[in-house]
């Protein structure tokens, strides 16, 4: 079918600069709006070409400047008698033809613009639109704008997945282009998902439910005012309308994040009461971690024969009752492992014994020491007690957003974050359990956790791994950094499709952006905000489109807005997480509770098991945990699961 | 490219035993070939016009003026074939433009002021006398401008043919556009003399760069060969075989020539002889020298070749058929026979 399209320029061929069937030649009107990246289609009798703007050049019939120097007696105000004609002459890359057989040089034909359904063929969207495209952004052809898409099935698996974002920072335009498709994604994507986005840095992931604006006589209206947040303008809500995306932030988010040293306070940006009703703690315990003692552990320690150790405490001692001489116990939190251990060279020295269980004397004190510094060395996300506050496994909903605030978290705590949720994730994936069938993780600073060379860690290690296998398990990544040539090529390498901002120069110059003509580069060194370079399997070529800017307020916006709350004082915090479970308590019956408590640690623990397990009667919970470890117990108080040293009848110490 | 010589070969492939030869690699028949009259040095007079002879005049500033089209002529004669006779055929292209310069000072070409003639040129008693009588391709006769049945002097009238047919065009282009602006207050400039007497209001003028014709004494031409940058010369009427053309001349030079030929930047411009162009010569020279710039390099004539005239010159060119074209027609003749 042949719409009638505007006719621009006309394809040249000479012998120096020669058609062949990837590239041609065309000089262009005057007035023609073409640029680098301008999408083209040349058409003749018997075949139809589409092509991509790749390089364009003007010239005059000046044979040297020199000439035109004397002409203008070295005065340059002189005005000409005549302008010379200028002929401006584009090569276009090609992106389709029909016929595709036989592939012979582009003939010399009239060039015209695309028009949205040439676009469409151009980009060989006609296959998946209207059943498996996401909008990514909007192509713009003159004056016209024309959606482009991405094809899920090689965005979101299983043909192929994952996407890279590389651009310069501090222009916003990776966040916001991560936040953009993950909206276009949550609106067209026709099978369930959820994202698991890691706030790396600063507050830019932490206000994904507030809008960049609101409408008049929202309650929010006045402070947004008052501190002058940037408005989406009419062409980002036109943007919106054409792509088919509401113009909206995201509708579910819930954030969490590590305790602080205190373990009161959560150790997150977001924590202005205001914002804290969808903030949620990320402490796990023993049974959490010790599945990921190699990457807790230095590598140098775990030796074959800690990792036995370890192995058998895995299998023998967590979470059951094993024996230490005479003496039983249940292990269920660091502080049980740390009296497990005591326990175990208390026997040892005492029968005067080098080896338990086959273990030596000094692999168990070696492992001892390693393992009961974690607590200390992951204060706040590794808890001492039973306090296990995680991402709800087996429970993630669709059209879900789950951000884990590790911005302020040391990198090995950064590191075991990653790889037990993603490692979480694959295994549920698998099991076909998790709750979504899809899972985008999204991950900023990819040059500083995958970087192309330095140290295996297991954070590059499972983001390789995702990398290569998880499009088979519906397990996506979204990465983003500043210089996609210092990141592991296999990272990006298995990036179907590939987003670029605005680039620095140093880094269009090294070698793995040759395959772009200078032209472009140059136009990647100048992208403006909203501006994108895309590269898709569908797409033979780098694609520029525009994208508007997502209604999510920036972080910037957001902390100016609702500043992070000082830390607060040990009742308060407690009562403030409490209170989320029960809005009625008071600040004075926690504060009352608080002060019968024996130390800081007793009320934290008290308040993490008050937590986890969720009661009717808060206040009471609370309470009966303090008294048990106060010693205050009521017969009919709950118990408190602690370490069980089963009696001995004949210890003479026993009162 | 060439429907003429398409057209020719297939009158030969229709002839019962056809014996061509071609010659395609010709250089005397580039492009430039000048009219015969500036071909060969040659004498002419002068009247003189002003009181002060031929003195040197200085023009003055120059001037943006009213020059908004120009006209230039190309010709591109290839050949010749000869078929089954030693009567020369050759091939000629000519064309003539009116380009107009807009307000915007850019060039395009006056619509209806491009011609384009292409035609065989052959003596065609001769031709006819070897049975040679070509059908369905314009044919130009040049029995009568060749008394000698030589074949060089066949070549010749053929190449002063086509020499002559290009003069028609472009003065059937001025004419016309003369005509057509009648009283109006642009200005036709012409790339060359002119070849015919547009009528004493008409606004045209005519730059020619080639000197082959002297009208002048040797003490005259001493003191025009010495005019410095924005001088002129004394305005004549120039003499040619004792007839007194239409037109008033004069010499101008447009660039410094110290250190160069003597010719160097000299034009010879012309205009309709009449008191009202008189009045003119100063101006008119100042508006040649305002088309100085840009200058037309990197054509080799850019001394003297005003820049406009060099854009009607490639607008020709780019629509006329290449030499490659051309000659591999040609070869395709040659393999006929």
């Amino acid at each position: 079918m042949h719409n009638e399209l505007r006719q621009i320029g006309r394809v040249v061929a000479t012998e120096a600069k020669p058609s062949t069937a990837y590239s041609f030649n065309f000089w262009a009107a005057d007035d023609a709006k073409v640029g680098i990246g301008t999408l083209v289609v040349v058409r003749s009798d018997d075949v139809e070409v589409f092509g991509v703007v790749v390089d364009g050049f003007g010239f005059t019939d000046l044979g040297s400047a020199l000439y035109d120097y004397i002409g203008s007696e070295g005065d340059p105000k002189r005005e000409l008698a005549t302008i010379r004609p200028e002929v401006r002459c584009y090569t276009a890359a090609v992106l389709r033809v029909e016929p595709e057989e036989p592939l012979q040089p582009v003939p010399v034909a009239p060039v015209y613009l695309a028009d949205d359904y040439a676009v469409v063929r151009a980009l060989r969207m006609d296959g998946f639109v209207g059943k498996t495209g996401i909008p990514v952004g909007l192509y713009q052809n003159g004056d016209l704008l024309s959606p482009v898409y991405l094809d899920s099935d090689f965005l979101l698996g299983p043909e192929a997945a994952h996407l890279n974002i590389t651009g310069v920072s501090g222009l916003a335009t990776k966040t916001s282009a991560v936040e953009f498709i993950l909206l276009s994604i949550f609106k067209h994507f026709r099978e369930d998902v959820a994202v698991v986005c890691f706030n790396v840095k600063g507050s830019d992931m932490l206000f994904l439910d507030y809008p960049a604006q609101v409408p008049s006589g929202h309650p929010l209206g006045e402070l947004y005012n008052e501190y002058g947040v940037a408005t989406l303008d009419q062409s980002d809500r036109e943007k919106y309308e054409n792509l088919g995306i509401p113009c909206e932030p995201f509708q579910k988010v819930l954030y969490y994040a590590p305790f602080k040293r205190d373990r009161a306070n959560l150790n997150t940006l977001r924590s202005n009461p205001e914002l804290t009703h969808n903030v949620y703690p990320l402490a796990w315990g023993l049974n959490e971690v010790l599945e990921f003692t190699e990457v807790v552990l230095n590598r140098d320690d775990v030796d074959a024969k800690a990792d036995a150790l370890i192995e058998y405490i895995r299998d023998r001692v967590i979470n059951q009752t094993s024996e230490v001489g005479d003496i039983k116990v249940i292990v269920r939190n660091f502080q049980d492992l740390n009296a497990w251990f005591d326990a175990v060279l208390k026997w040892m020295e005492e029968n005067n014994r080098s080896e338990w269980k086959t273990h030596h004397y000094a692999t168990i004190r070696k492992v001892y020491n390693r393992l009961s510094n974690l607590s200390t060395r992951y204060q706040g996300l590794i808890s001492p007690d039973e306090l296990t506050s995680d991402l709800p496994w087996g429970e993630f909903e669709d059209r879900t957003v789950y951000v884990v605030d590790v911005a302020n978290v040391d990198p090995q705590a950064q590191d075991l974050v990653f790889t037990r949720i993603v490692s979480q994730l694959r295994q549920r994936l698998e099991k076909g359990d998790l709750g979504v069938k899809h899972v985008i993780v999204v991950m900023d600073e990819l040059n500083k956790y995958a970087p192309s060379d330095g140290p295996d860690t297991y954070l590059k290690q499972t983001l390789l791994d995702i990398s290569e296998r998880g499009r088979y398990l519906g397990l996506v990544l979204f990465s983003a950094q500043q210089f996609r040539s210092q990141v592991h090529k296999r990272v990006v390498g298995n990036s179907a499709t590939c987003v670029y901002g605005r680039m620095d120069m140093d880094e269009l110059a090294t070698p793995g952006y040759q395959v772009l003509t200078s032209a472009t580069k140059e136009k990647l060194a100048t992208l403006s905000k909203g501006q994108l370079m895309i590269r898709h399997p569908h797409f033979n070529q780098p694609i520029f489109v525009k994208f508007p800017r997502p209604n999510v307020l920036r972080g910037p916006d957001g902390i100016r807005m609702f500043p992070p709350s000082e830390d607060l004082a040990l009742e308060e915090a407690v009562w403030r997480n409490l209170s989320k479970l029960d809005g009625a308590i008071s600040r004075n019956e926690i504060k009352d509770v608080v002060a019968q408590a024996g130390d800081h640690n007793d009320v934290i623990r008290a308040m993490n098991l008050t937590i986890q397990r969720k009661p009717q009667d808060v206040v009471s919970c609370f309470r009966n945990a303090i008294r048990k470890r106060a010693g205050l117990l009521n017969p009919t108080d709950e118990k408190v699961p602690v370490v069980v040293q089963d009696p001995d009848p004949n210890d003479p110490f026993q009162d | 490219m060439s429907d003429l010589l398409a057209k020719l070969e297939k009158y030969i492939r229709t002839m019962p035993r056809a014996e061509v030869r071609v010659v395609v690699s010709e250089e005397s028949l580039g492009d430039q070939v000048p009219i015969k009259v500036d071909a060969e040095a040659s004498l002419g007079s002068r009247d003189l016009v002003e009181d002060g002879g031929i003195c040197a005049v200085e023009v003055g500033e120059p001037r943006k003026g009213m020059f908004t089209c120009f006209l230039d002529g190309m010709q591109r004669p290839r050949g010749p074939i000869y078929i089954n006779s030693p009567v020369p055929i050759v091939y000629g292209y000519v064309s003539a433009v009116i380009r107009t310069r807009g307000s915007d000072r850019r060039m395009r070409t006056l619509p209806g002021f491009h011609e384009v003639d292409e035609a065989l040129y052959l003596a065609k008693t001769l031709a006819e006398r070897y049975g040679v009588t070509i059908d369905g391709v314009r044919i130009v006769d040049t029995s009568e401008d060749c008394v000698l049945e030589h074949p060089l002097a066949l070549i010749q009238a053929a190449k002063d043919k086509i020499s002559t047919v290009r003069g028609s065009l472009e003065s059937a282009l001025a004419a016309r556009w003369v005509a057509e602006n009648s009283g109006g207050d642009e200005w036709l400039l012409v790339d060359g003399s002119l070849q015919s007497d547009y009528g004493e209001h008409s606004n045209i003028v005519g730059v020619t760069k080639s000197h082959s014709t002297q009208y002048l004494t040797w003490e005259e031409q001493r003191l025009v060969l010495s005019l410095k940058v924005g001088e002129r010369s004394g305005v004549f009427v120039p003499v040619v075989n004792g007839r007194r053309r239409p037109v008033y001349s004069w010499y101008l030079r447009m660039q410094q020539s110290e250190g160069r030929d003597v010719y160097f930047g000299l034009v010879r411009v012309e205009a309709p002889r009449s008191v009202r162009i008189l009045e003119m010569v100063d101006e008119l020279s100042r508006w040649l020298l305002a088309e100085r710039s840009p200058l037309s390099l990197p054509d080799m004539r850019w001394d003297k070749m005003l820049y406009p005239i060099r854009d009607c010159e490639q607008y020709m060119k780019s629509l006329a058929p290449t030499h490659t074209n051309l000659d591999a027609r040609l070869m395709r003749l040659g393999m006929l026979g």
